[in-house]
């Protein structure tokens, strides 16, 4: 792959230190930068080749979500709009004034509220993802990602590798799931936060706010029917949902260059 | 406006220190070097301290143990390239090239001279790096000091390869047995699971530091050392392998700790500063 380089770095937030991944290209563009958001636990390690292909042409960040990654946690659980005000952050101490974002799961609600958040900032939005839930499915997914306990036999790590698996896309190996899956075992104790923040997160009220276009693509994930419902709260003419049957978890690994593309298609028109 | 001198608050699970962690990138010549760094709030004249890792961990295992060393001097632990999140280098490194790597750290940070510390495949960067640069590095702190037979080499070099992937996921449970079986007294589940992430890391040359700590030569190397030398001796894996270093140092000695093991860094950090410190700043050789 010709991809650029992909560095990392540290600035100060509001929660403490924020780490990020850059990649850009060895001159300067005009196009927009992009910033990502990872999903949860995980880290910005899931975007690693996809910042390396999209730096080719602009400035690709990611950051780790305060308590994810290398970044230092909040003192309390955070709700997405801490989130959004930690992107807000990096944005300032970055100098970036003009960029579009990039969010996977929980990271799509955080690039929804830190579009609201910063309307002159923000121009286009790519959510992957963006599941909208009736109250029942929102009390399960809260039962199934609380908090839980380790166990001495380390059945609790193997389920989370064996739910890796499960719902990686076809094609995706073992090597590429275990560049990754270390990242989502980082702070046990608070890592469900991320989760916790996301579920209490009302999408069907927000993302109607952002009025800037959205992308959201659509991979055949665990979350996969409950994006489709996201329709009725695209408000912008030119936001629209992108289905991408047959992929899944690890897509950004294994079809770097096609999403990339789908990407860089829907960011570039204005 | 952003406010820069908020606290970080430490990593969950770990002891509050009175000295704040702080993390950040140097370029080396294996790429981004990812370290910790503590700083007392006023210049103490104290010489710094530079503490390295064991494989396949990262510089988390001394995160509560900066804190507090750093209350009266400058303190760093590296992750060893390959480990943490320093990148790595193209081929199987060999532990003069970790050494030479942590000699970037020193120079980046403009570094005359430092204290070294280092536990396990660490210890054997701090015994390469005291004798590539004599007169940058004073004296030696090491967490086990491993001299191998040839039988046990073969029989840990089987145990310490490429780890293989299954898809059930039964290595990260057998990993994390492991962990826990290793875990010394007071080291809890959760101190174990806070570390655990970092033994998952790059599947595909996690191998490459016992693979680097099995090649070098530490008996001969460490018989060369002319700087004081303390080898802290817990009952942990290697223990047996420590006590060969008796008789071999010019300047050294062996202070056994057979209550602590695995973790005494996060359960005994007080102490261990204690023995650190008496070490380090006596007057005496060692």
């Amino acid at each position: 792959m010709n991809g650029v380089p992909v560095r990392k770095g540290y600035v100060d937030g509001r929660f403490g230190q924020i780490h990020y991944r850059i990649a850009q290209p060895e001159t300067e563009t005009k196009t927009r930068p992009l910033v990502c958001f990872h999903m949860s636990p995980y880290s910005s390690i899931i975007y690693e080749r996809f910042l390396s292909e999209m730096g080719r042409d602009r400035v690709a960040i990611a950051m780790d979500t305060p308590g994810f990654g290398e970044s230092d946690p909040p003192s309390k659980p955070p709700a997405i709009p801490d989130y959004a005000g930690a992107a807000a952050d990096l944005l300032s101490v970055l100098d970036l004034t003009s960029v579009d974002l990039m969010g996977y799961h929980t990271g799509s609600k955080v690039a929804v509220e830190t579009a609201i958040q910063n309307q002159d900032r923000i121009h286009r939005v790519v959510m992957v993802s963006a599941p909208m839930y009736t109250d029942e499915e929102l009390a399960e997914a809260k039962r199934i990602y609380g908090p839980e306990p380790l166990k001495e036999d380390g059945s609790h790590v193997q389920k989370w590798w064996q739910s890796a698996v499960h719902w990686s896309m076809d094609g995706r190996s073992l090597d590429d799931i275990g560049r990754v899956f270390w990242a989502r075992l980082l702070n046990p104790s608070i890592s469900w936060w991320g989760h916790n923040a996301a579920f209490a997160y009302d999408s069907p009220a927000n993302i109607p706010k952002v009025t800037q276009p959205i992308l959201v693509l659509r991979p055949e994930d665990d979350v996969w029917e409950r994006t489709a419902r996201a329709q009725g709260s695209l408000t912008h003419p030119d936001s629209r949902i992108h289905d991408l049957p047959g992929w899944s978890h690890g897509f950004l690994d294994l079809k770097t260059k096609e999403a990339a593309a789908i990407v860089r298609d829907f960011l570039d028109q204005d | 406006m952003l406010d820069l001198i908020a606290l970080s608050p430490d990593r969950q699970g770990m002891t509050d220190s009175p000295t704040l962690v702080r993390r950040q990138y140097v370029d080396g010549r294996f790429g981004q070097i990812h370290l910790r760094i503590a700083k007392p709030e006023s210049n103490s004249g104290q010489i710094p301290l530079l503490c390295f890792h064991m494989s396949p961990n990262s510089s988390l295992i001394y995160q509560t143990f900066l804190g507090q060393i750093g209350t009266d001097r400058l303190a760093i632990a590296p992750d060893t390239p390959g480990f943490g999140e320093s990148d790595p280098p193209t081929s199987i490194p060999s532990i003069s090239d970790y050494a030479a790597a942590m000699t970037d750290v020193m120079d980046a940070l403009d570094l005359k001279q430092v204290d070294v510390m280092g536990y396990h495949t660490g210890s054997e960067t701090c015994v390469e790096l005291a004798l590539q640069q004599p007169d940058r590095v004073r004296k030696l702190i090491l967490t086990s000091a491993p001299i191998f037979s040839e039988e046990e080499l073969i029989g840990f070099r089987d145990h310490y390869g490429k780890p293989e992937l299954s898809e059930d996921g039964s290595h990260v449970a057998e990993k994390w047995k492991s962990y826990l079986h290793w875990a010394g007294p007071g080291w809890t589940m959760d101190h174990v699971a806070v570390q655990f992430a970092d033994a998952l890391r790059r599947p595909d040359i996690s191998w490459w530091g016992h693979s680097a700590a099995f090649d070098f030569p530490m008996k001969d190397k460490l018989s060369q050392v002319t700087q004081p030398v303390l080898v802290l001796n817990p009952n942990d894996d290697l223990v047996e392998q420590s006590r060969r270093a008796d008789g071999i140092m010019q300047n050294g000695r062996i202070h056994e700790l057979p209550d602590w093991g695995h973790g005494y860094l996060d359960i005994h950090t007080d102490e261990a500063c204690a023995l650190v410190r008496g070490f380090l700043d006596s007057e005496t050789a060692s």
